[in-house]
């Protein structure tokens, strides 16, 4: 079968996508299709999809490769996706290296962003999708990519991978879910997306100043709410949290400093969806940087 | 003995803070306001002591505690090669 290629500009990402397999062309476009590019884009991230068996008794296997790493996502073609999504992640982090790495979610209001960082679990994804069912623009829920030399934020903004649990919760929110779901037989686990292109036309943010970062953290035994962190203890959380840290070197130092000292940063124990986006809505209302976009 | 900080460090002073950057060991340390005055007179030309007496004019404190106390984290200094002539431990 003749393979096709698909290029997509998902935000400040550039991924190729090679594939012989219709069907999985179709997931990638269902997901991806907002940022289909008609030509090539140099410099994408690659990523080769086929279908391949070891032994001619053997059954058809989907593999993904990628830089030097092969792997076989299994043998029906809906476990391609997560594979494919996981991969992705794994690359953006290796590729995109200028940028300061941080595992979080973002939001932008007025062309202002929160960050969101926190363990796997906390919440981030939730908060993503209920901001983003408050007409907030989308930036990114797993990466945030920040330019060190001016602190802007770069979207990528993929689709909200959605795990079985979560979905009464979106379609509470009233967000398109994809009809359809995968399943990561690795992990044994179904889940599907959000689209966010699809919940609104003009939901995807473009690169902006970071106003507040928030270091999420769920603990039941205490109350919901904010506590301020000073800027050299935001500086040293910011420097562990990076991603890509070390690689930077001296410019992570300095890019996790000039954060601290530029964003208002929290420590920040969540509650409900509710009242963490009022909170968060109530914060980027008292911003000093809202007070001088009103005067 | 006086000592002196490593001049290959970059640092920078936030609140009454002060964050230390190692390029050679890629390592970050924050250091609180106390440590922060003791590193900042970490110039080759303060002894301990005079250190210490620093101290005392900082935070009530007494001299002798104040000289175990500056003993105390110049020899971490050390330890973490931030600094070079610290008295022997």
């Amino acid at each position: 079968m003749k393979s096709a290629t698909r290029y997509y500009q998902v935000g400040a990402v550039a991924l190729a996508i090679r594939c012989e397999v219709p069907a999985v062309l179709e997931d990638c476009d269902l997901l991806y299709g907002a940022f289909r590019s008609e030509r090539s884009l140099p410099g994408a991230i690659q990523f080769h999809i086929q279908r391949s068996r070891t032994k001619p008794w053997k059954p058809v296997q989907y593999v993904l490769c990628y830089g030097d790493t092969v792997t076989v996502a299994g043998p029906e073609a809906r476990a391609v996706i997560p594979e494919l999504e996981a991969a992705i992640n794994n690359q953006v982090l290796h590729t995109y290296t200028e940028y300061f790495q941080l595992h979080a979610g973002v939001m932008a209001r007025d062309n202002r962003a929160v960050v969101f960082t926190g363990k796997s679990g906390t919440g981030k994804t939730t908060l993503t999708a209920g901001l983003l069912a408050r007409d907030w623009k989308y930036v990114c829920d797993e990466f945030a990519l920040i330019d060190p030399d001016s602190l802007l934020v770069y979207p990528f903004p993929k689709p909200l991978s959605i795990k079985q649990g979560g979905l009464e919760l979106i379609r509470e929110l009233g967000l398109p879910i994809c009809d359809r779901d995968w399943v990561s037989p690795k992990v044994d686990r179904r889940f599907t997306f959000v689209v966010p292109a699809e919940a609104r036309a003009d939901c995807l943010a473009a690169p902006c100043a970071i106003d507040v970062i928030l270091f999420a953290t769920r603990r039941e035994h205490m109350p919901p709410g904010l506590t301020r962190l000073s800027e050299s203890e935001a500086a040293m959380t910011l420097y562990r949290l990076g991603l890509n840290t070390h690689d930077l070197k001296r410019a992570g130092f300095d890019a996790a400093v000039s954060l601290a000292r530029r964003t208002r940063c929290f420590e920040v124990n969540l509650g409900s969806l509710e009242h963490d986006c009022d909170m968060i809505e109530s914060l980027m209302s008292e911003s000093p940087l809202a007070a001088q976009s009103v005067a | 003995m006086r000592p002196k900080r490593c001049p290959h460090l970059i640092e920078t002073r936030m609140d009454d803070e002060v964050l230390v950057y190692d390029p050679a060991g890629d390592r970050t340390h924050r250091l609180n306001a106390c440590a922060s005055i003791i590193w900042e007179r970490c110039d080759g030309g303060h002894t301990v002591e005079d250190i210490a007496h620093t101290l005392t004019e900082h935070f009530e404190v007494a001299f002798e505690r104040a000289l175990c106390d500056t003993q105390v984290v110049v020899q971490q200094f050390d330890e973490e090669q931030l600094v070079s002539g610290a008295p022997a431990a």
